[in-house]
Formats: structure tokens, C-alpha cells, sequence
């Protein structure tokens, strides 16, 4: 048996000066929420159970968590090279461009399914999944059901025993997944049943290794695409190269009218059947994290190109430790889009828009370049410099405004350009005694304006960790709102438990992980936090 | 090797379900599920549309209450603009200065619990404490509407209001007329909602709209916000259960504009049975 516990809680401080109508200040003033984990296995044969509660649920979080209950529980056995699954369980096919089950508890994101799930490998080197049930939705289900199925092949190994000898791995695979889900629009004929398709492969010698994957959907009107029967696509591929110290990663995505839910009436991130993954760096820096990308389901084409290199040691660049230096560029936009005029009514509903996969799109969406370099000074010193050139259409990635309404009136776009220099340092004081700060700085004229954030965190290995940290946003272009955000901070580990307990002031932002985001209120109080595991 | 093959069978199998995949032509249905033959009162249906004049969104929404009332009639769609939510959304400034917001529909909002906007409930159907259900975009409305509609009528209502001459007293009657057998309790809400408001509305493309006509919005609530009681389980086909409200008429409101809209519902689980809209003579 084994498990994990969580309880976090706030209790909220009337600030007026982040949020001077108090629109965001809850009415309980504390909030509590928190999960426990339980799974039992014996032999083949496991079990487990989630209880969850939101008494109520934090700010930040999605409001359809209310109340409290067991929400995830499972039965497997494996038997005879069968592994099978009744219950809840998280699952995903291929890249997950088709269906990815998955948890997010940070972003409050959990779409298990609820029903079967059946693994088995009939033959050497192919592995069969086939699920089928309906999803998550906070408390609920959705009220779609879905059918998929995958299969994955290693073909060097059984079909090209020359080539595996070689070195080279080939895989193949290929995925299926059909939703239904009632209709009784009384304007619109509805499909009921619309299917998502993808095939992929993967191949990799040596140092380098070439993975892609294309998806199609067919015609799913739903309320992200304001109901038009267009059929969508996805394609993504990755190269890397890795050796020597030197690593590169270029990456290019296009996707076309993707968005898939089990409810076709679903929004923000409820009821996702695909994961369609960013291409873009994802930062845990404060200023950066501040605009984060969030994937743009209904189309989006980028590319991303990411080298790192480690200057070996005892030469002019390496030094006496050697010097890591990481570069990223990743840059994302519309993709064409043809926008048929309303006034042909079915056809405009039947398609929507013509998009030219060659052509690039018009609208700019979001770009990141950075350079790191990573150093060790000494015994005691090391030292994490970055800087970073962003551009952020606010529009789009805050507003959700679509492509129609930007190419209708591209000068009414919010955007947002800035430049951030970090310095991290982490100098050890004395045995099991570290000192680790920051220094950022977002220098920018647009939105909030400018920032600068100081931040200094001494732990006492292994129990004790204090921090504190203040950003000041002197640029903001609202005098009243040149405000400090400060937050202190301490925590308690004792073996697999730790405590924390934190107290200041949070700004309005974004959170996201993997390319799927959710705005963060302003909020000021004191915050607690257990984890524990078992 | 026996039961790989026979799982190979069962996938085959899977398969073959999951190839469902409906491709439409034609989108369009020819209408919706009007019946016209016949007089007698049908299950109605109320979207309570939560919005505001600072959310872009929300004019959607309103749209479409539009799209349906044009679709059924107004006798069965009855659109109800909440302005409640989040301050930045309904709260008031130099460039949207109308407060349209009301304690009433505050109470509602807080009580279904959500702060998003643009959203709705239908009927109030579905509703559970700890669940989202009763909650629905406007754009299942239609779904949601044409189910609501199809169902059976559980009480009938008739409503008479009137203003005095003078302006300064409404009264409003109602007789409710239980169509089956109603084992629980049953409260009465009336309220008086105006059409036709000039002020200015935030649009999708972040432009002010200063002439923006404003529809179906919340005034005041004659009752309290959660009703009166009507009528005591149980009861039966042929009962009839009458009430009268009265209040001081506002004369900022525009008689002709507005109306009363009355509901009945269940107050174990708060379902709207049936909705009525009356113009104020």
C-alpha cells in the first residue's frame, strides 16, 4: 500500500490596491482544498482510490470544483500478457494529438476517463491499447463517450533485423478515437459520432532521432470553432541530435482546426480529448512565466529550434568547470486563413475558411529567444545567467479574440514586447547551508510596464528552507499600480513530509503547463501548504 | 498465443465500433419543433443569461436568445439578462456608467455559484450543490431549450399585471393550475425585467458600443429573491392555487418596455416547472 496527501489553504487579505472593487476577494475569506491518494497492489493485482475537496476551491482554480468525493478509482490485473483496467485511468496515444488522458492538479486539469482501459502485446514488438468510457468533468462526467484505439509497432526489430543491427530503431503507429455525443439542435444537424485518426512514426540512430505525427478530425462542429463542420489537421515532427556535449532540437508544428472535446459545447480546458503540445520553452522564472504561450487549439503553425553546448573543462570558454550555454528560439502564428463571407450561409458553416498549409500566416502570435549560460565559479559559486527577447500577442493569448475579428481590425491588437535579464546565483555558506538568489528584470512598455524582481532563499539541508522575494512593477503605466508584490516564505521537510507556510502578495497572471493555461487572480494572505507520502 | 488471437478479435471488434463517424452535407434543419396547432400552454423555457456591459463576450450570447426567441416565440423562450459577476465585467465607469447590476440577481449568482461570464442556466435544470450542471454557454441553449421544451408541462399558469394610472403601484396575479400530481412544495417569482435600454456594451473586437440596446434586463424582483410559497404537496390535476403581488412602480422604467415575468419551481431542487412572460397594462 502505498499513497500521498496534500492540503493546501489560504486565507485571504482584503487588498485594495491589487483589487480595488474586491471582485475577486472571496466571500469565505479562507479557502481549502486538498487530495489523498491511496493504491494497494498484490501480485498482478492493484487498486486504488482519489479523495478529493474544495471547501472551497482556491482562487485561480476552476469553480467547478465544489464539494468533496472519491473521484478517481481503479481496479487492474495483469494476466497472460493482458493488462487491463476497469475504473479510472489516464491514458495516451502517441504524442496525444488524438487523445491524452491526463492530470495537471497544479492547474486544476483532470480529464479521466471512467470505464475500460485494455493494454496487450499479441505479437513481438506490437503493443495494442483500446479504451473506452467517458471523461472527467470536475464532479461529473462528460457527456460524451469515447471508443479509441491504438497500436504501435517496432518494425527494425521484427520486419529489418538488418537495420536494428545497425543501430537503428524504426517504430510505427497508428490511432483512433471516436466520440459521441446526443444532439437535439433544433437549427443544426450535429454529428454524433465524429472520429479523430493519427499516424506516426519515430526513428533513431546514433545521435539522432526524427519523430512525427499527423492527425486528422473529421467534421466536429463545437462551440471552439463557432460550430463550422470543417475538418481539422495536425502535424508535428522533432529532430535531435545529441552528442558530445552538444545538443540540438528543432521542432515545427502546424495544426488546423484541432479542437476535440467530448462535449461540443465544452470551453477552457474542460473535456479535452487531444493534447496538442506547445512549441515553445516553458519557463518557472517568475517574469517570464508571466506570459507564458498557451496553445491555440483552433490553428496555430511554429517552429522551434533549441542547442545547448558544454564547453568542456580547462579550455578559454569552459574555465576550470566547464560552461554550459543554452540557446532557444521558438516563434508561433496564425495560419493562413481564407475566412468565407457570411453571407453564403452554408457554405461558411460547412467550411468556415480555406488555409493554405504553404502559406505562412499573418497574425504573430508569440516569440521567445534566450540565451543561458550556466557556470560554476568555484567550489561554492555557481552562477545562472539569462537573457530573453519576448513578444507576446495579448489578443490573442489573454483576449482569446480570433484570427476573423484581428484581420478585420489588425490595429485594435494588444500586444507586448520585452526584453528580461535573470542572474540566478546559488552559493553554498557552509556544509548543508545554501544561499540561492535571483535578480530579474523585464523591461518592456507595454501592458503592466516594467518589472524588477529580488529574490533570496537560505536552506538548512535537509529540514529547513526560508525565502523571500519582492517584484516591483515601477513601469506600470497606472501610477496607483506601481506596486510592490511581496512574499515570504517558510518550509518544514521532515522525511517524505513537508510544510510550508508563506505570506504576501500575488499579481494577476497565467499559469500554465505544456501549452494549457488558467488565469490567476490577484490576491494577498496567508498561505499554507502539507504534502506527505506514504 | 490462443488468447492474443482472440484479443486481436476483440480489438477487430472495438474496431468496428469506433468507426463511427457521421459526415454531415446539409447543416441546416428546417425550422425547430414548433407546434402551432394547438392553443393550450406548453412547457416554457427561461435563460437566465448572466452578462455585462463590460464583458465582450456577452452580446453572444444575448444574440442568441434572439436567434431562439425569433426561432419559438417569445411566449416560449424568455430571455433574462442578469448583469452579475465579476466587477470588471458589470461594475460601473465614465464609459459604461449604467449600474445594471441588482441585489437580486447578485444573490443568484453567489447562490449557483460561478463568476465567468457569459453563462447561463435553462430551466435551472440539473442543479446539484456540488455540480456544474445547471450551468450552460449560450451555445447549448438550443439543445437545451428544444429538450426543455419537449417535456412535460407540470403546471399551468395565468397572469394578469396591471399599473394604477398614477404610475405607482404594479400588482400582478397569478393562478397556477398543477397539470399532474406534484408531491412537493411549490414557490411562485415574479419580476419585472425591460427591454430597449440605451447604454454602452464592450463588444468582441474590444470596441464600445455608446447606443447598444440592452434587452430582457433584470429590474427588480416584486417577491423576494427566492420566491413565495404557492402551493403545499400534495397536489392535484384541477387544483388551483392563486397569489397576488404588488410593489411601488419605478418610474424610470418604461411601462412599455418591460414586463413581468413569473416562474413557479421546486424548492428541493429549484427546477423551473413553468414560465410565464405578461405585459403590464
Amino acid at each position: 500500500m502505498h499513497g500521498n496527501f496534500q492540503l493546501d489553504g489560504q486565507l485571504y487579505l482584503r487588498d485594495e490596491s491589487i483589487d480595488p472593487t474586491g471582485e475577486f476577494f472571496p466571500d469565505e475569506k479562507f479557502l481549502g482544498q486538498g487530495y489523498a491518494n491511496f493504491v494497494y497492489a498484490d501480485g498482478s493485482f492493484s487498486a486504488g482510490l482519489r479523495y478529493e475537496n474544495y471547501q472551497n476551491v482556491m482562487l485561480g482554480f476552476p469553480e467547478g470544483y465544489r464539494g468533496e468525493g472519491i473521484t478517481y478509482r481503479f481496479l487492474q490485473f495483469k494476466q497472460d500478457g493482458l493488462d487491463i483496467t476497469v475504473g479510472n485511468f489516464y491514458e495516451q496515444f502517441g504524442t496525444g494529438m488524438v487523445f491524452r488522458s491526463y492530470e495537471e492538479r497544479g492547474l486544476g486539469y483532470d480529464n479521466a476517463m471512467d470505464g475500460v482501459r485494455i493494454k496487450v502485446n499479441p505479437a513481438s514488438g506490437l503493443e495494442l491499447k483500446a479504451v473506452l468510457g467517458r471523461q472527467r468533468f470536475y464532479f461529473e462526467k462528460s457527456p460524451g463517450l469515447l471508443r479509441g484505439i491504438d497500436a504501435e509497432y517496432n518494425l527494425s526489430s521484427e520486419l529489418f533485423p538488418k537495420l536494428d543491427s545497425a543501430g537503428l530503431r524504426w517504430t510505427v503507429g497508428t490511432s483512433f478515437m471516436s466520440k459521441y455525443q446526443r444532439s437535439n439542435d433544433p437549427f443544426l444537424v450535429l454529428p454524433e459520432n465524429v472520429a479523430a485518426g493519427g499516424i506516426r512514426t519515430r526513428i533513431a540512430k546514433g545521435p539522432w532521432s526524427l519523430q512525427g505525427e499527423f492527425a486528422y478530425k473529421a467534421n466536429d462542429p463545437s462551440s471552439d470553432n463557432r460550430y463550422i463542420y470543417k475538418d481539422g489537421n495536425g502535424f508535428l515532427a522533432n529532430v535531435t541530435y545529441s552528442k558530445n556535449g552538444l545538443g540540438i532540437i528543432a521542432g515545427i508544428k502546424r495544426i488546423d482546426n484541432m479542437s476535440f472535446r467530448s462535449d461540443r459545447n465544452g470551453s477552457t480546458i474542460d473535456m479535452l480529448v487531444n493534447y496538442l503540445s506547445p512549441t515553445a520553452q516553458v519557463h518557472t522564472y517568475a517574469l517570464p512565466a508571466l506570459y507564458q504561450y498557451a496553445t491555440q487549439i483552433n490553428g496555430e503553425e511554429g517552429i522551434q529550434l533549441e542547442a545547448n553546448y558544454k564547453f568542456k573543462r580547462k579550455t578559454i570558454l569552459g574555465g576550470k568547470y566547464g560552461t554550459l550555454v543554452s540557446l532557444n528560439y521558438s516563434v508561433i502564428q496564425s495560419i493562413n486563413k481564407d475566412f468565407i463571407d457570411p453571407s453564403l450561409d452554408t457554405l461558411r458553416t460547412l467550411q468556415g475558411y480555406y488555409s493554405e498549409p504553404l502559406v505562412r500566416g499573418e497574425i504573430p502570435y508569440f516569440h521567445d529567444f534566450n540565451v543561458t549560460v550556466n557556470k560554476k565559479i568555484n567550489k561554492r559559486l555557481k552562477i545562472n545567467a539569462m537573457y530573453l527577447n519576448l513578444f507576446y500577442n495579448r489578443s490573442v493569448l489573454e483576449d482569446g479574440l480570433g484570427d476573423e475579428s484581428i484581420q478585420q481590425n489588425p490595429d485594435g491588437q494588444k500586444l507586448m514586447s520585452g526584453d528580461i535579464i535573470i542572474i540566478e546565483s546559488l552559493y553554498k555558506l557552509k556544509r548543508k547551508h545554501y544561499l540561492r538568489t535571483e535578480f530579474q528584470h523585464l523591461n518592456t512598455q507595454d501592458d503592466r510596464g516594467s518589472m524588477v524582481m529580488a529574490l533570496a532563499e537560505y536552506s538548512i539541508a535537509p529540514h529547513w528552507f526560508f525565502s523571500v522575494q519582492d517584484i516591483y512593477n515601477y513601469g506600470n503605466p497606472n501610477a496607483d499600480q506601481k506596486l510592490h508584490y511581496p512574499l515570504a516564505s517558510v518550509v518544514y521537510t521532515a522525511g517524505t513530509s513537508r510544510f510550508q507556510l508563506s505570506y504576501g502578495r500575488q499579481q494577476r497572471g497565467i499559469f500554465c503547463v505544456g501549452g494549457v493555461c488558467r488565469v490567476v487572480p490577484p490576491s494577498n494572505g496567508v498561505s499554507f501548504s502539507l504534502t506527505t507520502s506514504f | 498465443m490462443k488468447k492474443s488471437i482472440q484479443f486481436l478479435l476483440f480489438v477487430l471488434f472495438i474496431t468496428a465500433l469506433t468507426t463511427q463517424c457521421d459526415v454531415i452535407d446539409q447543416p441546416f434543419k428546417n425550422g425547430g419543433p414548433q407546434d402551432t396547432t394547438s392553443t393550450a400552454q406548453l412547457r416554457n423555457v427561461l435563460i437566465e443569461d448572466f452578462t455585462g456591459h463590460r464583458c465582450k463576450n456577452c452580446p453572444k450570447a444575448s444574440k442568441k436568445i434572439e436567434e431562439l426567441v425569433n426561432a419559438f416565440g417569445a411566449d416560449r423562450i424568455i430571455g433574462l439578462a442578469i448583469h452579475a459577476g465579476p466587477g470588471n465585467f458589470t461594475g460601473t465607469n465614465t464609459d459604461y456608467p449604467t449600474d445594471f447590476t441588482t441585489t437580486e440577481g447578485k444573490q443568484i449568482q453567489n447562490f449557483f455559484g460561478t463568476n465567468f461570464l457569459p453563462v447561463g442556466m435553462v430551466n435551472r435544470e440539473n442543479y446539484t450543490p456540488s455540480g456544474n450542471s445547471h450551468w450552460s454557454s449560450f451555445d447549448e441553449w438550443p439543445t437545451l431549450s428544444a429538450q426543455a421544451m419537449d417535456s412535460t408541462l407540470r403546471v399551468e399558469l395565468e397572469v394578469e399585471a396591471t399599473v394604477d394610472y398614477s404610475d405607482t403601484t404594479i400588482e400582478v396575479n397569478v393562478k397556477a393550475i398543477p397539470q399532474v400530481a406534484i408531491l412537493h412544495d411549490l414557490d411562485v417569482v415574479v419580476m419585472i425585467k425591460e427591454s430597449g435600454i440605451v447604454s454602452p456594451q464592450l463588444l468582441e473586437d474590444d470596441t464600445r458600443d455608446p447606443n447598444y440596446v440592452h434587452n430582457n434586463v433584470l429590474r427588480e424582483f416584486i417577491t423576494p429573491t427566492w420566491g413565495e410559497e404557492i402551493g403545499n404537496s400534495p397536489m392535484v390535476p384541477g387544483d388551483e392555487y392563486l397569489s397576488s403581488h404588488s410593489m411601488s412602480w419605478n418610474t424610470s422604467w418604461v411601462r412599455t418596455n418591460s414586463a413581468v415575468v413569473v416562474y413557479v419551481y421546486n424548492p428541493t431542487n429549484y427546477r423551473i416547472l413553468q414560465v410565464v412572460e405578461a405585459s403590464i397594462d
